[in-house]
Formats: structure tokens, sequence, C-alpha cells
């Protein structure tokens, strides 16, 4: 293996394991078979976890499941990328954590990350800019990037991100980055979740209003409950339309081109996707043939996991959505180094 | 795909007060049980009263009405969860349509609710 990576324009290619979740569900695979799996259908080098999903009893990581997840990556050759970790504000649904608990419950994940040997933890937005910039000096005695995962129906210039960025400037620390996952640069809701609705029976009329209500320029957040207040006033099966609101939070649209504002500070990415179409070779729903070379242009040189998120509705085989997503970003990379 | 999960196959067993039945979690990570909430159980068509409804995992049993208070105890994705229902009158080894509808509210987004509905015909053992 090219330890540069120059092939794909230094770029370190991977896989997270949250991709395979119909694996790990099923019982078929368990955590050390997935990591050999990855191994053996070289779906590296990069390998990312989601904590509360691979390690049983996460955050606690005892030194025993240390030193064997660690020997294990060793054996296996692979490259830890990113441990992501969660914000768990509504554990109690009736009051949320306090900022110290919050500080604490993060603290214990990142300690985590660097137990494992992860260089990246990924966190999510509902830490708040405040919890994150206590954890910055704890993220640099351990030696672990802290990346916001910037997700639908997020842009970078939505208030709840420009709260994080004046935070980073304030802070002013190189531990403190965003982690872009590319469903919140996407062009169309997948067709996987179309042909699932109408698997499921779901009256079509709902899916098209959803559709069109994710179409509307409007305060992201609002658009969730603008469909379901729509569902219940036309009486619609409530269980049906909880189902279907899932796409509002899972792909968003912005101009590719806002990757740019924030590239000095990405520490990784995920490479979120639903399915390569084996006849054009391309996503259907995110527009990686026009994404990559902007990371690549903007001289990004960290890593991307193919994020794989059909296990919501479909049973397909990770593994082989994976090996198509990587063949298709070496396709465009490769293309992206050449010169003309 | 996670809504045709949620009952494990072949999991219904019989009980002196009734049955139990295996569950999995339609999640991809783990969460605590306050966080998952039963709303219903049916029987051959017939509504199960919840609060008669036990919740078992690893070892801890509780009512499913007591799930939201359950703040620390998290429910791992390859673990099998078993409610135990009172319902009397089933015949062992008779099929039975049992439908389950639960839902979850991941703790890192507010406002969110994943919501599964399936049934499966099983044999009552």
């Amino acid at each position: 293996m090219d330890a540069t990576h120059s092939d794909t324009a230094g770029i370190t290619l991977g896989s997270t394991l949250y991709s395979f979740t119909n694996e790990f569900h099923s019982r078929r695979y368990d955590l050390e078979g997935l990591v050999r799996e990855v191994a053996a259908r070289n779906l590296g080098p990069g390998i990312e976890i989601v904590g509360f999903q691979s390690v049983r009893g996460f955050p606690v990581v005892t030194d025993e499941f240390a030193d064997w997840f660690k020997g294990l990556i060793a054996e296996t050759g692979l490259t830890p990328t990113c441990l992501a970790i969660n914000a768990d504000a509504l554990i109690d649904r009736n009051r949320p954590m306090t900022f110290d608990e919050s500080v604490a419950y993060h603290a214990r994940q990142i300690e985590a990350a660097a137990k494992l040997g992860f260089p990246v933890a990924r966190f999510q937005y509902a830490a708040t800019p405040e919890v994150v910039a206590q954890l910055a000096p704890l993220a640099e005695k351990l030696d672990v990037r802290l990346g916001l995962e910037i997700h639908a129906p997020h842009s970078i210039d939505h208030p709840d991100v420009i709260a994080y960025r004046e935070t980073y400037e304030r802070v002013g620390s190189p531990y403190l980055g965003f982690i872009p996952d590319f469903g919140a640069s996407a062009r169309s809701v997948p067709p996987a979740y179309k042909e699932y609705f109408k698997w499921r029976g779901i009256d079509q009329g709902m899916v098209d209003h959803a559709l069109e209500i994710w179409e509307e320029q409007m305060e992201p957040f609002k658009r969730r409950a603008k469909f379901l207040d729509w569902a219940k006033a036309k009486d619609h099966d409530e269980v049906h339309a909880v189902d279907v609101s899932i796409i509002f939070g899972l792909f968003s649209r912005q101009p590719l081109n806002n990757w740019l504002e924030i590239m000095p500070q990405t520490v990784h990415i995920h490479g979120k996707f639903y399915g390569v179409d084996e006849t054009t070779g391309e996503d259907p729903s995110i527009d990686y043939e026009a994404i990559l070379p902007i990371f690549v242009a903007g001289g990004y040189r960290g890593s991307i996991s193919s994020e794989w998120e059909g296990h919501q509705v479909s049973d397909d085989n990770g593994f082989e959505k994976v090996a198509a997503h990587l063949a298709m970003e070496r396709r465009i990379l490769q293309r992206a180094v050449q010169p003309v | 795909m996670m809504l045709d999960k949620v009952i494990e196959p072949d999991s219904l067993r019989a009980a002196p007060d009734g049955f139990t039945l295996g569950l999995r979690l339609p999640w991809y990570r783990a969460i605590p049980l306050s966080n998952v909430e039963l709303d219903e159980v049916l029987i051959d068509g017939a509504p199960v009263a919840l609060d008669g409804i036990d919740f078992e995992l690893d070892g801890t049993r509780l009512p499913v009405s007591e799930l939201p208070g359950k703040t620390d105890q998290f429910w791992w994705v390859p673990d099998t969860a078993t409610i135990a229902a009172q319902v009397p009158g089933l015949e062992r080894g008779r099929d039975y349509d049992v439908q389950v509808t639960l839902s979850i509210y991941p703790p890192y987004i507010r406002g969110l609710r994943r919501a599964v509905r399936w049934t499966r015909k099983m044999e009552l053992k």
C-alpha cells in the first residue's frame, strides 16, 4: 500500500464500521469480524468506528479491551482515523444534561479515543460550543482533534455552525475542527428511500408532499415539524409519517463550494452515500464528481470514511456498497490529480 | 433495514400467565432504556394491556412504564430484550400474529423519534 496515497491525491480513504450496520445488527459479524473483513476486502486503510455501536459498555474502555483493539488494528495494518462520539444531552428526556455533565460525558469519550489510538473524535452539534471550548485543553493534552460533524440539515452558514466557527476563532486551538458529512450537500433524496417508502405501503401522496417540503427554502430544522403537522391535519398514519420524516434529518442541500470556507479546519470527512449506480458509476443523490475535486483543490489531505447509511432502508451488503464507493472515489481522485 | 427486525424470529414463548417475546433495538447504536418506548402490542389483532408488560434486558426486569426513568442502562445493538405480557388463554403450538410498535428517541437530537411497527406470525412454543 502506498503510504503517501499519491493515487488518491494524498487523501486517506477507508471505511466506517457504521457502513456495516446490517452485518453487525444481524450478528453475522462482531467487531473483530468487521475489522478483519475491512482489511481482507481492502476497504481501508482508514477505519472509523462509532463508540456506542462497536464497543459494549462505551464510553468505558478497559485496558484489556484497548490492548486487544490496538493489537487487532496493528495486525490488520489498518489506520485508525476517527472515533465517532455522541452528545447524548437527552438521556433523561425531561432534563437535558447540565454544562458540567456534558463536559464530563464528552471527556470520557475523548479519553476513550486516545486510549484506542484514534487521532480524531467526531462530536455532534448538541455538545454546544461552550462545552467544546472547555474540552480544548484535554484534546490538546491527549492529542485528539475534535471535529464537529456538519450533518444535514445543517449547512456551514447555519447559525448553529456559525456559533462554533466563532468559538473556534476565539479559542484559537488547532485541535478544534470540522467533519463535513456529504449528506449536508446532497442534490436529491436517494432513490433507496423512495423505494423503501413504496415497499412499506406508505401513501404516495404523503411521500410526494414530504419531497416538496424537502425542496423548500426554509429554516431546515422546521421542515420536519411542518411535515408532521401537515400529516396530522390530514389524518395520515402517524407511524408512517414519522418514518418519512427521517429524510429531513439525513440529507440537505448547500452550495458545494461552501465547504472551502472550513477546509483548513477540516479534520476528517464522512463520505456519506446511499448507493453507487452500477450503470453510471455515480452516486445519484450526492455529486461526488463535483465535491471531491473541490476538496483536492482546497488542499485537503486528510481522511474520508465511506459511510453507507442504507441500513435504514435495505438489507443490502455493506461491504459491496463500500467497495463500489471506494472505486468511485479512487477514479475521481486519480483524475483530479492527473495533469491536464 | 431496521423495521422488520424489531421482533426476534421464533421468539414467542408460552409463560404461565401469557407469553414472552424477543425484541431487537431498531437502531445502529446503543441507547439508554429511557429513550425507548413500547407503544403497542397486538396479538391476533387484540391489544395487550401495556401496564401489564415487563421489559427484561441483561438480567434487569422492569415494567415498561418505568422505561422513561431508566437512564443508567443502555440497550446494545446485538442484544435481544424480552417482554413478558399477561394474556390468558393462549394455546401452545398455535400460530399467532404478533404486532409490535416501538419508538426510540435518540438522545442527541431533540425532537427526533424513530418508530417501527411490524407484525410477525409465529408459533407459540
